[in-house]
């Protein structure tokens, strides 16, 4: 039962990308799969994280192979607010696409593509195994840049080449480390590692490793000076596939810093000061980016970029807090609970503006904000949304922004980061600044043009309204998470800092994986598999 | 109580805009007079909050954050919430009237309405975050509504600065609150203030300096103020309340809030006079050469708001002073502001130089523009006058008490200049005889620009001036009560208590013959003397605004292209478009950092370098690798470099074969191939290879490419050197065929031990070819390319997916491919 409820957020859309790919020439078909698989998706996610919940982390053997020599999946309360986040954007961004996808782009396989891209990112937030996590990483990588590039206008092959090319980099270095990880160690399984490496007593090696891997990892979450695949690319892509993107994929680098440096590769504390630094720098050069950008999905790709430095930051902040002064237990909570919430609005929000941008770019042909305007007379309920979304994306109470930034600066403040907490305000009024600008000039302002040049789809004219209010329901719904979060954050809170709680004692997850948890699922002797996968 | 009274208003805000669809005219009256019985409601508790009682409320919130719903309805909050809804349901009737034919009125009640609800809850709060929350609201909705209008480039512009400023000063209180609370340990508000303690943590200065920084953006003080004469972009009602009774006052509030427990300290005190009077005296010379209502009001209203600060500096007596100002300000300038919207409604007009004479079209306007104006002149028998005579009084007091003359000088110059202002605004347009000059506007000789306002119109207005004249007049019926009652809260004592205020506000105490009076009656006598001689003041004060290039407006301006000027250039040079450059970027980061974190690990390794031999098979592979390597190097062809690459590989798949890894090398050659097409496929039409010339650059890549190589080398060599612990692959060895019947132990690792990479690697080479497909599929369907002329933006449809389906997908290539 557990290992079964562990595979699907894997399984399921695996299988469905499976299912259109036999479903080749039937496009709308494969919407409809697409569709079902990110809800069965999203159902097996809560379902898994009500069982977390229950029972504390679980643990299932691939192939019954007992851990550390086969692959463990392993789901702790960090992996179920993650696939939750991921089935989560999978479910908005399959539900949007109905309507913004266009026979073309269908038939070019975007929807098996978007579901092979949440099969490796699920395999990546499930795997108790570093090597097997860099198998779901080129899943991830491959069905990314072939969505981004499918179309093949100059600008995506430009944005997508940018992509692959430092994003191959930060493959190579993973690999590089990975294997040099095995060869200290003789072991790739993460909890194994989390017992030997401390064992060896090593640190400077394990940091010497960590700095390739965490590099690798860094370059996936877009942290500075690492980021400039993220700007490149996101806004040459169509709305709904930057809103993937930028709703789960960078996530998937912060997950694994989070992870593997509280596991096996944070020894030294010294590896965390950088982190904040870096987090720092990122915050920053993300945000100035998006105050100076002019077009809506590029302001909304730097901020990406500036919030990953959010989730480092609260995750630098606990780590160093919980290294150095054992007594500030709960300070290290808070941030890193901060950091982890931060994910899930940050999931949220910036996913629904990319598909808001979508819904701008259907409806004018353009998201450059001096071609814009007037949207809030001609589209008042997008209006309306945007607002809300934006708002909280820059951190205004009620809203979800509202809650993830005050649990990050009361940490900070908690633990004496004076410095952090000032740039992240700083970063926070800029962001504010660019957001208003994003409303200013597409919302607010007169139309730059008449608004009567309506982009043209492959699909019927007739069926463009009902397009548009298609692709609307996932941006409501959306807009209602960010408010219901900002409104009643108890829940979330709780659970993020649950998992923080976890992530902050590593034996935890250790003993689930490695068996020695009375809640683990006794299917780990090397008998024949009882429950194979 | 407390949170009905909000829970209601914001009930309001959510429900205007269905009122206004459903009633259109009758909206208005209705929601004012919804807001009217949260006033009544509070009324109605008055004279208890007066005597001592305090209200609570809590409900939890997020406790995880210390965020909680505590209400607390004390003196002051009462003062403040009493003009929060008694203004508020004042302007809904007036803009109902005024804003009749505005085509978003409906959203406009509900920004008002929330924004009330805002200012309600930010007055209320008992909890430090609480009012935190509030406070951004208010900046939130006052955003909306400043920007009204927002057709209009000016209107927008002016709303983005109160944003930014006021949201800067936000963030700026956010760090200060929090640094504040924790280290008092309480987010308590009432809690906090009697937490003596901390005014020995070190902490204290940081949080006093951020907390101020936000008081000061929001109540407009120098260097903040420009915010707050841009929002009159916004229609009149939303300055009048917003720029006079509510918003700008959010931040003397708060002030006033944490004055029991940091008066007296010394950073805090003088920050408050030295900015405050710095304020007062500004703001009321650069309103008094202002003749635009709405400007003269607006810098009238930063003026009164240095007034208060500076007061709140001034220790026990100076809360007094500044509650009673507070409330006499609300009340005239409210009343001032509306009664410039009638004029604009009857007239047309803001200029006030240029009207005159409006009595005889509006004679209830002009009679409570009189008693506003000499209230605001501070004339005994109004309110204004109790709170100037106890402005300066408390000024004199400090004196003594060791602040330099100059406090006096600018408290007496102050009140002079806002004398004349008040004339200006008051006197000029309604009492005097229109001006005969050209272009002048004679509403009486022209009546169809000067109709007779409706009751909704001059109602609020009027009713503001009364209050002032009774408050003047009769003061025990309820400004002395509730202004002294908000003292007490502000000094931190009970009502009745030893030292609570208790200083008599009635005309017969407080005209006494004593500096005090000579120097207030100086002050109206001398703002009289420069109105009158208002041309020739003008003219003198001219030079003056040489200083313009110093004041709050250029601040702001600099501020606003310094950061967004470092933003362009920073941004300009990371994200230049250059693949180029972010490859040396990232891998001199990954040279830096790996070496960086190397050169320790070997220094502390004691492990000697392995030594393996190497057959004639294996080096044959390791040399066609290099050569295919150094040959990607050197080409020049696109083609031949991929061709290159795919050597490389398959050099490195050959080399897994000879160590009894087929499997592995077959994957390898299968990928390895792919790769070569996909790769042709998308680099054949990007353009040539840019060659290098520069001999410095080509160094520069080489050295962090063989630096990159060399960390590599590195890692791999003191890898093999050490051994960690006992490695997994023994297991393998000895279980594969026991376990999992197969003799080949790497396959049996493939396929079992690790059968789950193996599915993710099949599906990497399945979406391999599904890409392969996808990008020959999506060129193959498409009828020949689409002539688009060579020049066309690459970007013309930045989004395929939404492109013509008749060719845009392929009218990349003749713009951009050339031949490669």
């Amino acid at each position: 039962m557990t290992a079964a409820l562990l595979s699907l957020p894997l399984l399921i859309p695996l299988t469905a990308a499976a299912a259109c790919a036999a479903m080749w020439a039937r496009p709308r078909a494969q919407a409809g799969v697409c569709l079902g698989a990110a809800l069965a998706t999203l159902a097996a996610s809560v379902a898994l994280t009500a069982q977390v919940l229950r029972l504390g982390p679980i643990a299932a053997q691939a192939g019954a192979w007992p851990a550390p020599f086969g692959i463990t999946l392993v789901a702790d309360t960090l992996s179920c607010v993650m696939l939750l986040i991921n089935s989560g954007v999978l479910a908005a961004a399959a539900l949007h696409g109905l309507g913004s996808v266009d026979r073309p782009r269908a038939s070019g396989g975007h929807h098996a593509l978007t579901l092979t891209l949440a099969a490796g990112v699920s395999g990546a937030f499930l795997t108790g195994d570093i090597f097997n996590m860099y198998v779901w990483y080129e899943v991830m990588l491959l069905s990314s840049f072939v969505l981004v590039t499918l179309g093949s206008t100059r600008r995506q092959l430009e944005g997508g080449l940018a992509y692959l090319t430092l994003n191959l980099i930060a493959s190579g270095l993973f690999l590089a480390g990975v294997g040099v990880l095995y060869g200290l160690t003789g072991t790739v399984n993460m909890a194994d590692l989390a017992l030997k490496l401390p064992a060896a007593d090593r640190p400077q090696l394990v940091t010497a490793v960590g700095a390739v891997i965490l590099t690798a990892f860094a370059i996936k979450a877009a942290a500075a000076p690492l980021y400039f695949w993220l700007p490149a690319s996101y806004d040459t892509c169509p709305p709904v596939v930057a809103a993937l993107m930028a709703g789960v994929l960078s996530k998937v680098g912060v997950y694994s810093i989070i992870r593997a440096s509280s596991l096996f590769l944070g020894q030294e504390a010294a590896v965390f000061q950088w982190l904040l630094a870096l987090s720092g720098l990122t915050m920053v050069l993300g945000v100035f980016g998006a105050a100076v950008a002019v077009e809506i999905r590029r302001v909304l790709a730097f901020h990406s970029v500036s919030q990953i430095g959010y989730m480092l930051m609260g995750f630098a902040v606990a780590m160093l807090a919980a290294r150095t002064r054992p007594e500030s237990q709960p300070v290290a909570e808070l941030a890193l609970a901060g950091a982890i919430l931060f994910m899930v609005h940050h999931a949220a929000v910036k996913t629904n503006l990319f598909l808001i941008s979508g819904v701008v770019l259907r409806a004018r042909g353009t998201t450059r904000l001096a071609q814009l305007g007037g949207l809030c007379h001609t589209h008042p309920l997008t209006a309306g949304l945007f607002f809300v979304t934006a708002m909280s994306l820059a951190g205004v109470p009620l809203l979800s922004g509202f809650i993830a930034k005050l649990a990050l600066v009361r940490a900070g403040v908690q633990a004496g980061q004076d410095a952090i907490v000032a740039v992240s305000l700083f970063v926070s009024l800029l962001t504010l600044y660019s957001m208003s600008k994003v409303w200013d000039q597409a919302f607010w302002k007169a139309p730059a043009a008449p608004p009567t040049k309506r982009m043209h789809f492959s699909g019927d004219p007739a069926t463009a309204d009902r397009d548009t209010a298609l692709m609307l329901v996932p941006i409501g719904l959306l807009a209602g998470l960010a408010l219901l979060i900002g409104l009643w954050p108890s829940p979330a809170l709780d659970l993020c800092r649950r998992a923080a709680q976890e992530v902050l004692r590593p034996a935890l997850y250790v003993g689930t994986v490695l068996g020695q948890d009375p809640t683990t699922e006794p299917a780990q002797a090397p008998t024949p598999p009882e429950e194979p996968l | 109580m407390l949170i009905a009274s909000i829970a209601a208003i914001s009930l309001f805000a959510l429900a205007a805009p269905l009122a206004h669809g459903a009633w259109r005219r009758g909206a208005g009256p209705l929601l004012a007079l919804g807001v009217g019985s949260v006033f009544a409601r509070l009324a109605w508790v008055a004279p208890d909050v007066t005597a001592g009682a305090v209200t609570l409320e809590r409900f939890a919130w997020a406790p995880q954050l210390g965020l909680e719903v505590a209400l607390r309805l004390d003196g002051l909050a009462l003062l403040m919430s009493l003009l929060i809804t008694g203004v508020g349901a004042v302007v809904l009737l007036f803009a109902s009237a005024s804003l009749r034919d505005h085509p978003a009125l409906g959203r406009f009640y509900a920004t008002l309405l929330a924004f009330m609800a805002s200012m309600l809850g930010l007055v209320l709060a008992d909890n430090a975050l609480l009012a935190f929350v509030f406070w951004e609201l208010t900046s939130i909705t006052s955003y909306l509504l400043i920007g009204l209008d927002h057709h209009r480039a000016e209107a927008r512009k002016a709303a983005t600065q109160a944003l930014l400023t006021t949201g800067a000063g936000g963030l700026a209180l956010l760090a200060g609150l929090v640094t504040l609370c924790e280290a008092a340990g309480t987010y308590q508000l009432s809690e906090l203030v009697t937490r003596a303690e901390v005014l020995d943590h070190p902490a204290l200065t940081p949080a006093i300096a951020l907390i101020l920084a936000g008081c000061f953006t929001k109540s407009a003080q120098f260097p903040f103020w420009a915010w707050l004469p841009g929002a009159m972009e916004a229609p009149t009602a939303v300055s009048a309340y917003l720029h006079s009774s509510t918003m700008v006052k959010a931040g003397v509030y708060l002030i006033a809030r944490l004055s029991p427990l940091l008066s007296g300290v010394a950073l805090w005190d003088s920050s408050l006079v030295v900015v405050g009077a710095a304020t007062a005296l500004g703001a009321a010379f650069v309103g008094s050469r202002q003749t635009y209502f709405k400007r003269v009001l607006a810098y009238s209203t930063v003026s009164s708001l240095g007034t208060m600060v500076m007061l709140l500096g001034l220790g026990a007596g100076g809360a007094t002073a500044a509650a009673v100002f507070l409330l006499a300000h609300a009340l005239y300038k409210g009343a001032l502001f509306l009664v410039a919207g009638v004029v604009d409604h009857a007239t047309h007009v803001k200029d006030s130089e240029r009207l005159g004479a409006l009595w005889r079209s509006l004679p209830i306007t002009a009679t409570a523009a009189a008693l506003a104006g000499l209230s605001m002149a501070g004339v005994p028998g109004l309110l204004g006058f109790a709170g100037k005579e106890l402005w300066v009084k408390e000024s004199l007091h400090a004196l003594q008490g060791g602040w330099t003359p100059w406090l006096i000088g600018a408290v007496a110059g102050a009140g002079a200049l806002n004398a004349a202002m008040a004339a200006q605004v008051a006197l000029r347009p309604f009492w005097l005889a229109a001006p005969s000059s050209a272009g002048a506007h004679a509403p009486a000789k022209d009546p169809a620009h000067a109709h007779g306002p409706a009751w909704p119109l001059w109602i609020g207005p009027a009713l503001m001036a009364l209050a002032g004249l009774i408050g003047g007049v009769s003061p025990g019926l309820f400004a002395a009560p509730v202004a002294l009652a908000a003292a007490d809260a502000i000094a931190g004592l009970s009502p009745g208590a030893p030292g609570a205020a208790d200083v008599p506000l009635d005309v017969g105490h407080l005209v006494k013959p004593g500096p005090a009076l000579y120097l207030s009656l100086g002050a109206v006598a001398a703002g009289l003397a420069v109105f009158a001689l208002r041309r020739a003041y003008r003219a003198a004060t001219r030079p003056a605004s040489a200083l313009d290039p110093l004041g709050p407006q250029s601040a702001y301006a600099a501020a606003y292209s310094g950061v967004l000027g470092t933003a362009q250039a920073i941004t300009r040079v990371t994200q230049n478009g250059s693949l180029h450059f972010y490859l040396r970027v990232t891998l001199g980061f990954v040279s830096v950092v790996g070496w960086g974190t190397l050169w320790r690990a070997w220094a502390g390794a004691s492990e000697p370098i392995p030594r393996t031999p190497v057959g004639p098979i294996e080096a044959a592979l390791v040399a066609g690798t290099a050569v295919s390597v150094a040959a990607m190097v050197l080409l020049r062809t696109r083609l031949a470099v991929i061709a290159a690459l795919g050597a490389a590989g398959y050099c490195v798949a050959s080399l897994f074969a000879v160590y009894g890894a087929p499997d592995l090398a077959m994957t390898q050659f299968a990928v390895e191939t792919l790769s070569v097409v996909l790769l042709v496929l998308v680099l054949y039409h990007l353009p040539r290879f840019p060659v290098f010339r520069l001999t410095a650059a080509r160094v520069v890549d080489a050295a962090i490419a063989l630096s990159v190589g060399a960390l590599m080398s590195g890692l791999v060599l003191l890898a093999a050197g050490v051994q960690l612990a006992e490695p997994v692959s023994a297991y393998f060895s000895q279980n594969a065929s026991a376990l999992a019947n197969g003799r080949n132990v790497v396959n049996v690792i493939i396929v079992d031990f690790r059968a789950l990479d193996t599915l993710g690697e099949i599906t990497v080479l399945a979406i391999a070819a599904l890409g392969v497909l996808a990008l020959l599929d999506v060129r193959a369907e498409r009828p020949g390319p689409r002539a688009s002329a060579p020049g066309q933006p690459a970007d013309a449809h930045p989004n395929p997916a939404h492109a013509p389906a008749d060719g845009a997908l392929a009218g990349r290539a003749p713009t951009i491919g050339g031949p490669a």
